[in-house]
């Protein structure tokens, strides 16, 4: 990833000039945010397929709650509640009725994208009221609004995975899930917890695309699902579980921001795009699986 | 009973005629679900085929566009399909990362890659011959959909490969126990592939049957298709952890699927607030089999590998 | 010194196989206390009891004095007894200190939320680590650390509550001799505190090196419980074993073929094995014994090509031949048997029929398509010739005895016509009835001309079984026995390594 970097910086130095920065940070707020919940549900060998439809569905929600003359902070306290609740549905199956993670969250998916086009009946959700646009658009100091809430989830999930016992415990179900039943941990609950955080996250990422957007279509989120999980692998998340870091996840967030911004910068069809997102995946987990061999204990016996 | 509940609400869904060319909507996700029992049968998921069936219809437009006989074009289609998924497979079973993230990344590239080609023209490729068109809306005698019987025809060989060959056998050990199976001599690394190449390949078949449905191509026409394969499979009973399922099962599956799609169409119930039932019924179809013991098997396992974890089973390490 | 543990009159049966019947052992503070026997006598269910993994069907667990139910390993953590396993079970990702402090991490609160104190953690495990005397960089990830190295985590984890049994499974098995020095000398540190130690190994002078008494296991029963001081190497191995050898069943053997079936030359594979040769004749049942670790299941494993060895000469029949495959090797006729039959042999869920009839495949079809009539001959005919218990080939394996299992692991090879068979543990988890079924097949099987390797850990089972006995010692083939040779005790003293002092 590093690598990468390197590569566009010395091709284009103007590319990663402050401003340009900024403009990338702001696109891919939505993505590094979402990518931070699904680090987490991954470190405990899960996935979550629906987190862009999860964001898709309270974006729309409350586009429609604000249109219909509700307050403004009425309508994002209900949508954090809404993306909340999605998540919670998602971690009960889970952890609880003990199905597989890809198959809860897939059908989740296309419950949670049906009720968004219930929810707007199809239409387009705009000309928004300026106190929503307001929180898409202050500045604090040079940062523009969501990029600054986008750092301030990823520390509060930075601290929630690495400071807290809860978090550490993430880590160690992802592990050794015996050895951490063996230490008292209480697996459920721990399974449980990443699948809620992120369908607040996911509202969060909503919320911020309406405020910033203006607008949003009833397909809102649903290129997203995939690309969050793609940001958190290409980030160093092991889909083994057990291994990853909220800051990896924002940058592999940022890296594919960097690409599609590259793209533009070397007038290459937008439609690039997702190749070299496939590409970089690939790469990323190659190489991931490659180091980890090397770095395997030394002088382990097979009997 | 879904067609009595469909049939009761909405008179005119048991007309023979109707119901028969209502198949031609989901064929192609029935000719993928096909394949994809096989790669879930040995324990792996293929989420690219919906852009594997992007890039080939798009190629077949595009070959057929350069002067090639459009027939000649829709089997150049399916190698490339066999081609892509032979990639796919390679990926997985050389650098042995998950088949979920490997065709996660080749979900995006053949996408990307369709998307591109696509863009060559403006954006659909469209203008097919009479006889091609054929193949996605034409029914024999009236009453046949002719991919209806292209279905029925490979929903034939499938099944029949499954229970009654070599490889079908094979595929079902690797499943069980793929260690069982290295160890019994099975090459389980080329097994594993081919059904990546044979999911390719019939992708590639949707993308002909869909093309001559749409009477186009795009870039996009197989976006999002994964999922309801993956579905129509898991609700006809495949197992997802890999091990069991039939192709009976899937052929049912997919038909559920198809019916109820085609049931909430002439509710008027649009098409996305369908997945709403589809993400339901599949949720639904797991959670049945995992309390119906259909997963004892699998439970078992678990429970040998706990104890194992636990020491309580010696076990080499492997 | 005090007692601090003590468990009597232990019982312990699985599923109708009882294998603890009656053993009396008490663990003094400050004292080593090792159990020893052959494989399968019994050991682990001891500790698996008294580290609350097993509940004993019966017997007196008392813990300082006060009778106790140890319910599971937590529980055992909280009265202050821990394991170490000869493979420790880490979380390979997270720090050492994490895995030493995971479930106890120091924090603080702030509102609900509890802060890890990372710091604190650190430094209490550099402690830790300080009082055992070992250079640990506790910020490590587990991951990095050799087998010796989690062990140590596995100590320093039980160091952070109040240690009072420390039970030791075969932890040297994997270690080099320093990594063994090093842990000796802090199981004697911990002992010196007051600390108990149960210590099972093999290995004959280890014990005698740490412990003060010895119980003796064999077939799960205790058959000495001595002072070491009290006892000669030559003394212990011969309480070890002494099972009873029906020789009556062992089969007489007379080489008719001049030139072997199998001829193995200096086939190398560290730290696995080395230099090991040995040849095998058609119609001969060779046993190869030794410990566990000894590298007999990876020289199996070469031969039929899982992991092939990284250098070495094969010939079979005089030809020289390279296994690169399982493929290869079972087109030249060499089949295996693995020791794992639920990993590696069956697979449970499906029926005897789908199992056995696996490697046959290509030959009871026709372009690919299976002829049925063809396949279920097969299957009826080795169902019948093996005798396997089933109500039909379609049973399902999982409901088959663990000995009629094993009958279909060799039905899948026995219809391959196999040159060479090799047989690891093949009656590991097989009753005492099951067990001659499967030697009556063995015999038979040579009876045929088929050259069969035994490899097993059960003493009298490769006496009654073989006509010659290898010994693998370290990775290394230490000797070759003759049946008259051959006695426990001389096995035993290749594979321990124990001098040889004539009796």
């Amino acid at each position: 990833m590093t690598v990468m970097l390197l590569v566009l910086m010395i091709t284009s130095p103007s590319f990663l000039a402050p401003s340009n920065l900024i403009n990338v940070l702001l696109n891919t707020v939505t993505i590094g945010i979402l990518a931070l919940g699904e680090c987490a549900v991954i470190i405990t060998k899960g996935i979550d397929l629906s987190v862009g439809s999860t964001m898709g569905l309270v974006t729309l929600a409350v586009g429609t709650l604000i249109l219909s003359g509700i307050p403004v902070w009425v309508s994002l306290a209900i949508g954090l509640a809404l993306g909340l609740l999605a998540g919670c549905v998602n971690g009960i199956m889970v952890s609880l009725v003990k199905l597989p993670p890809i198959i809860v969250t897939l059908g989740t998916l296309s419950v949670y994208s049906g009720l968004m086009y219930t929810v707007t009946n199809g239409q387009w959700i705009q000309n928004l009221p300026s106190s929503l646009s307001s929180i898409g658009n202050f500045k604090i100091w040079f940062l523009p609004g969501p990029v600054f809430i986008l750092l301030m989830c990823l520390v509060f999930m930075s601290m929630f995975l690495q400071r807290t016992i809860t978090g550490r415990y993430v880590y160690a179900v992802g592990n050794n899930v015996t050895a951490a039943r063996l230490a008292g941990v209480q697996e459920r609950r721990i399974i449980f917890i990443p699948y809620a955080i992120t369908g607040v996250l996911a509202a969060i990422a909503g919320i911020l695309y309406l405020a910033y957007n203006g607008f949003a279509t009833p397909t809102t989120g649903s290129d997203l699902n995939l690309e969050a999980i793609a940001a958190a692998v290409i980030g160093g998340t092991n889909v083994f579980g057990g291994k990853g870091t909220a800051l990896g996840a924002v940058l592999g967030a940022i890296l594919l921001g960097i690409i599609s911004e590259a793209l533009v910068f070397f007038h290459l069809p937008a439609v690039w795009n997702e190749a070299a997102e496939g590409f970089i995946i690939l790469v990323a987990v190659i190489s991931d699986s490659a180091v980890t061999k090397r770095a395997a204990p030394k002088g382990r016996v097979v009997s | 009973m879904e067609m009595i509940v469909f049939s009761a609400v909405a008179p005119g869904f048991l007309n023979f005629e109707n119901l028969m060319s209502s198949t031609n909507n989901f064929m192609a996700v029935g000719v993928m679900a096909l394949s994809m029992t096989f790669v879930i049968i040995t324990g792996g998921i293929d989420l690219s085929v919906g852009s594997m069936m992007s890039l080939c219809g798009v190629s077949m437009g595009l070959f057929w566009q350069h002067g090639l006989n459009i027939w000649i074009a829709a089997i150049l289609a399916l190698v490339l399909g066999a081609l892509l998924g032979f990639i796919n497979g390679q990926i997985i079973v050389r650098t042995g990362i998950q088949p979920l993230i490997a065709t996660l990344a080749t979900l995006f590239i053949y996408g990307s890659l369709a998307m591109v080609l696509a863009g060559q023209g403006d954006g659909s490729i469209y203008g097919f011959p009479q006889s091609y068109l054929f193949l996605g809306t034409g029914s024999l005698f009236r009453i046949m959909p002719v991919q209806l019987l292209v279905f029925s025809f490979l929903a034939l060989v499938f099944g029949f490969v499954l229970q009654r060959t070599n490889y079908g056998r094979r595929v079902y050990f690797i499943g069980n126990n793929e260690a069982a199976a290295l160890y019994s001599g099975v090459r389980v690394q080329h097994v594993k592939t081919y059904t990546y190449v044979i999911s390719g390949c019939m992708s590639g078949v949707a993308a002909v049957l869909m093309g001559s449905y749409f009477a186009s191509v795009r870039g996009d026409m197989g976006l999002n298709y994964e999922l309801t394969v993956i579905t129509a499979c898991l609700v006809g009973g495949v197992n997802v952890f890999g091990g069991s399922g039939t192709i009976f099962g899937v052929v049912v599956g997919a038909f559920i699927l198809g019916m109820l799609q085609q049931g909430l169409n002439m509710l008027n119930v649009s098409s996305v607030e369908q997945s709403i039932v589809t993400g339901l019924i599949l949720i639904a179809a797991v959670g049945i089999q995992q309390m119906s013991g259909l997963f004892s098997r699998r439970t078992r396992r678990i429970k040998k590998d706990r104890m194992s974890d636990l020491g309580l089973v010696s076990t080499g390490r492997e | 010194m005090p007692e601090v543990v003590s468990a009597t009159g232990l019982m312990k049966s699985f599923s109708g196989v009882t294998v603890v019947k009656g053993i009396d052992i008490s663990l003094n503070a400050g004292e080593a206390h090792a159990l020893v026997g052959e494989n399968g006598a019994g050991k682990s269910t001891v500790i698996k009891v008294l580290s609350g993994v097993h509940q004993p069907d019966s017997g007196v667990i008392k813990f300082d004095g006060r009778e106790v139910t140890i319910a599971n390993p937590a529980h055992a953590h909280q009265l202050g007894i821990f394991t170490v396993h000869q493979e420790p079970a880490l979380m390979p990702e997270l720090s050492v200190a994490e895995n030493v402090f995971m479930g106890f991490h120091p924090h603080r609160h702030i509102g609900p939320i509890r802060w890890v104190r990372m710091s604190e953690m650190n430094a209490r495990c550099e402690a830790v680590f300080q009082r055992l005397g070992i250079q640990m960089d506790v910020r490590e990830s587990a991951a990095r650390l050799t087998i010796a190295e989690q062990q140590m985590v596995e100590i320093a984890k039980s160091l952070i509550h109040d240690v009072k049994v420390l039970i030791l499974d075969e932890p040297t098995a994997t270690l080099s001799l320093h990594e063994t020095q090093t842990l000796f000398s802090i199981v004697k540190r911990l002992m010196s505190q007051g600390t108990a130690v149960l210590f099972v190994s093999h290995r004959l002078h280890e014990v005698f090196e740490l412990c003060s008494r010895v119980t003796v296991m064999r077939d799960g029963q205790m058959v000495a419980q001595r002072l070491t001081s009290e006892l000669t190497d030559e003394q212990l191995v011969n309480l070890m074993v002494g099972r009873k050898v029906d020789l009556s069943l062992s089969r007489p053997y007379i080489r008719q073929a001049s030139s072997p079936l199998l001829k193995v030359r200096s086939f190398n594979k560290p730290p696995y094995f080395q230099d090991v040769n040995f040849e095998i004749f058609s119609g001969e049942i060779v046993g190869l014994a030794g410990l566990i670790g000894a590298g007999r299941t990876n020289v199996a494993e070469a031969l039929f090509g899982i992991a092939p060895a990284d250098s070495g000469e094969v010939y079979l029949e005089g030809q020289s031949l390279t296994i690169r495959n399982v493929q290869s090797a079972i087109d030249h006729g060499i089949v295996y048997v693995p020791e794992d039959r639920h990993k590696h042999g069956v697979a449970l869920s499906m029926s005897i029929h789908r199992n056995i009839t696996l490697p046959s495949l290509p030959r009871t079809s026709k372009w690919g398509i299976s002829r049925f009539e063809d396949e279920s001959n097969l299957a009826r005919q080795l169902k019948e010739s093996l005798r396997i218990k089933a109500s039909s080939t379609e049973q399902t394996v999982s409901e088959l005895s663990g000995g009629n299992q094993q009958k279909v692991v060799f039905g899948k090879w026995l219809a391959r016509k196999p040159k060479l068979m090799i047989l690891d543990e093949p009656t590991r988890g097989v009753d005492v009835g099951a067990k001659g079924e499967i030697y009556r097949v063995i015999r038979e099987l040579a009876n045929d001309g088929v050259a069969v390797l035994v490899i097993s850990s059960d003493l009298p089972e490769i006496l009654t079984l073989a006509n010659r006995i290898l010994v693998m010692r370290e990775g290394r083939l230490a000797g070759c026995l003759s049946r008259d040779e051959a006695s426990e005790q001389s096995i035993m003293r290749y594979a321990t390594g124990v001098s040889l002092v004539s009796p």
